[in-house]
């Protein structure tokens, strides 16, 4: 037995929502308090859990339609219950859409049942378009009503193109750019197909699959994943590689462990060799806002911290501020407070430049990305013995991979390679930046 | 800040507790959450009035349930149905009152919680009756206020505070700081740095606890119900905590606040910390969870069910609940709503 399930008053006072997405396709099945829909009200987007279980024998709105409270939002029958056309509360529709003059959709209404249940949401959207022609409501958004009305625009003579036939701007436009160029050829123009055909649905949305498994990502993995993307989208990249000859940062770093007796991450005499080359090129250590490039006083160095859940970095402030002890204590501190989950939120956000040491899982040369807010990124590789040539001689160091990714609407190649050049001079002898 | 479990469920110092006791905490949480997120659902559908859900604050809630006796008092806020539920208030009644129904207020003759309180810090002035009158009658019940920072903004967290401490009345105040007063940031309310610190004004311990650590909390509350029982007056603990949902049903924290933040209280999350702990001891499993989660959700649908049974109340009853004897002008508006 089907049940109706109603759109009720989800906030406080609400009259209506918007259908922004159907979680469940009709045919598709739900269990009670499953999302089965997203719906935007004046107040915010929400997803509505289904209140029984079952499979989904109609929605009550395509996309971007409007749903008053009370309204019908789905119709959930019995679990293994047909899709099929003998539904009573389907059966009205599908006559007066038959019933409906001059249907210009160029879809081909799928007149029968279809035997695969991923094509029958289409068949529903097909359904929903031609009702809104039968007569009497016209769907479209008052803005786009006003448009219309603006226009002198009669909705009537509109075949709407959107989700279940609503009217769009779009279709408004169009109709008055034809009523103005070819006032004649309005119907013929009307008459021509409606550039939606329908969509072929793949399997793999409601078939189960064998191949592989699906997993939700963690909340962690969404963030990255949507910093990563917003990056990638906005920021020109431009990756540099060099070498580095690591043999006096490591025999400085060997020289403060035995007389301090604590170990001391390489990233901390990074950030030491780093920030005077940031001060030398501020634009190093700044944020696109806008128009605007703000240049940041401090030096906020993020590190990045590999975590079992994903990626975070953590912030050391003020690191012009600090020695090389001091940064030291600040790194081990850091990454050991990401991965216990213990750091506060002004611990891991706010970073003006970001050092990335991938060495630490055996990483040579990378194209790091431009964490967003900021404009470069210096990877730091694992040092490696390897044949190096002294004048005329050839002898064995370690070398160090260094990768440095900038956003290139604000760092041009000439400025990249003056401030790569500080780091590495830094980097070679460590006296340069231990001294200031 | 008092801390003992951290969010990778590696411990501090020795937990005062033993395993099976962890274990029933968890349990407690776990079942705590599935009320939260079937009221959530069931809003969402229709079935309840506005609700303000929980979710992220178990820990601060069961720790102090768990820290009372039986028969100490709770007065507590619309958001605090686990604690509540610790402390004696069945589920089915806290549902029901969600669904509009008055009745869900009858709290049982031997439950000494009172029905959540919707104005906000009022009930923190009840609490301190309540603990009054036991001091008055020689009882050794003490009271727990629970309230959010966005009270200890309200002139009754003062007139509250001061009695209790200057008659020094058995009350513990619990105040679980979830970072907002609806859409209003802490640090925006409030000049000083943490809520705790405020207790010293008036005379009375103050402590902030890690309010996502349920063992943390549950210390922090005994220690301050025991100082209270032993007639050393009232303290104030502070649960440090995060409402991962939103203020209630109607609102949207998109508009206030930073993804990012949600994200990084996620990962303390009060009921995951302490699967990994279970975990690392080798008390935790996969069936285990399932079993929990199970039986948490039989117990809510049944709830659920008896809630959903009870008819609809006579409109003439809205005026009989009031007084033992109606007043005339109740009884005059009962007849028109009765008979029109």
């Amino acid at each position: 037995m089907a049940r109706e399930f109603r759109l009720p008053d989800i906030g406080e006072g609400l009259t209506e929502a918007e259908v922004v997405r159907w979680l469940v396709p009709v045919g598709g099945t739900v269990m009670a308090d499953q999302a089965i829909v997203e719906v935007e009200t004046d107040k915010a987007v929400v997803e509505i859990p289904s209140p029984y279980a079952g499979v989904v024998l109609r929605h009550g709105g395509g996309e971007g339609e409007t749903i008053k409270v009370g309204e019908v939002l789905v119709v959930i029958g019995e679990p293994g219950e047909a899709t099929g056309d003998e539904d009573v509360r389907m059966a009205p529709e599908v006559e007066e859409a038959e019933e409906a003059p001059v249907v210009t959709t160029a879809a081909p209404v799928a007149t029968t049942a279809a035997p695969i249940v991923g094509t029958i949401s289409e068949e529903a959207e097909t359904l929903g378009s031609s009702r809104s022609e039968m007569g009497g409501q016209v769907k479209a958004l008052p803005i786009v009503r006003k448009l219309a009305r603006d226009h002198g625009v009669d909705l009537a003579d509109i075949t709407g193109t959107g989700p279940g036939g609503r009217i769009t701007r779009q279709d408004v436009e169009a109709q008055v750019a034809n009523r103005q160029t070819l006032p004649a050829a309005a119907a013929a123009a009307d008459a021509e197909p409606v550039t939606e055909p329908v969509t072929v649905t793949t399997a793999e949305t409601t078939e189960p699959s064998d191949v592989g498994t699906r997993r939700p990502m963690s909340r962690l993995r969404r963030t990255i994943a949507a910093n990563m993307s917003r990056s990638w989208a906005e920021i020109p990249h431009v990756t540099t590689f060099d070498d580095v000859d690591a043999t006096r940062l490591l025999e400085v770093r060997d020289a403060l462990t035995t007389r301090h007796g604590v170990k001391v991450p390489i990233e901390a005499l990074v950030i030491k060799a780093v920030v005077p080359a940031l001060v030398a090129h501020p634009e190093f250590n700044a944020t696109v806002d806008g128009d605007d490039l703000v240049l940041h006083s401090t030096h906020d160095i993020g590190i990045a911290v590999d975590t079992p859940e994903g990626l975070m970095v953590a912030v050391v402030r003020d690191a012009g501020s600090k020695g090389v002890l001091a940064l030291a204590e600040e790194v081990r501190r850091l990454g050991e407070g990401a991965r216990a989950r213990s750091l506060g939120v002004e611990e891991l956000t706010g970073q003006t430049f970001t050092v990335s040491n991938i060495g630490a899982v055996g990483g040579g040369h990378g194209t790091p990305i431009v964490p967003p807010g900021t404009t470069a990124i210096l990877s730091v590789g694992r040092a490696r013995n390897r044949p190096i040539a002294y004048g005329d001689e050839i002898g064995i160091a370690p070398v160090m991979p260094l990768s440095l990714s900038y956003d290139h609407r604000v760092i041009d190649g000439a400025m990249g390679r003056r401030f790569m050049s500080l780091v590495l001079e830094n980097l070679e002898e460590p006296a340069l930046f231990l001294a200031v | 800040m008092f801390n003992l479990i951290n969010p990778d469920g590696s411990v501090r110092d020795r937990l005062p507790v033993t395993l099976d006791e962890m274990k029933d905490l968890y349990a407690a949480m776990v079942e705590a959450r599935a009320y939260d997120d079937k009221s959530m659902a069931m809003q969402r559908q229709g079935r309840l009035a506005t609700y303000a859900p929980f979710r992220g604050q178990e820990a601060a809630q069961i720790g102090a349930g768990a820290a009372l006796r039986p028969g100490d008092w709770v007065a507590a806020t619309y958001r605090d149905a686990a604690l509540n539920w610790m402390a004696g208030y069945p589920w089915r009644l806290l549902i029901l009152g969600r669904t509009g129904d008055e009745r869900g207020g009858q709290v049982p003759e031997d439950v000494y919680v009172l029905p959540p309180s919707i104005t906000v810090g009022g009930h923190m002035i009840h609490a301190v009756g309540l603990a009054w009158a036991e001091k008055l009658k020689g009882s050794s019940r003490i009271a727990l206020t629970s309230f959010g920072d966005g009270a200890t903004s309200e002139g009754d967290f003062h007139e509250a505070m001061n009695f209790a401490a200057v008659y020094e009345l058995p009350t513990v105040f619990l105040c679980q700081n979830n970072g907002f007063a609806i859409s209003y940031p802490t640090v925006e309310q409030t000049r000083t740095e943490t809520i705790a610190e405020k207790a010293e004004a008036y005379g009375m311990p103050g402590v902030r606890v890690d309010g996502n650590d349920v063992v943390a909390v549950m210390v922090a509350v005994k220690e301050a119900a025991q100082r209270a029982r032993s007639g050393k007056g009232p303290s104030l603990v502070e649960a440090l905590t995060y409402r991962i949902g939103p203020h209630t049903t109607a609102d949207d924290p998109g508009r206030y606040r930073d993804e990012a933040e949600v994200t990084l209280w996620e990962e303390k999350d009060p009921l995951t910390r302490v699967r990994r702990l279970l975990e690392r001891s080798g008390a935790w499993s996969l069936q285990w969870q399932q079993t929990l989660e199970t039986q948490a959700s039989q117990g809510i649908e049944s709830a659920v069910a008896w809630a959903e049974a009870i008819p609809i109340p006579e409109p003439g009853t809205l005026f009989t609940r009031m007084y033992a004897e109606p007043t005339p002008p109740l009884l005059e508006q009962a007849g028109e709503a009765t008979h029109g």
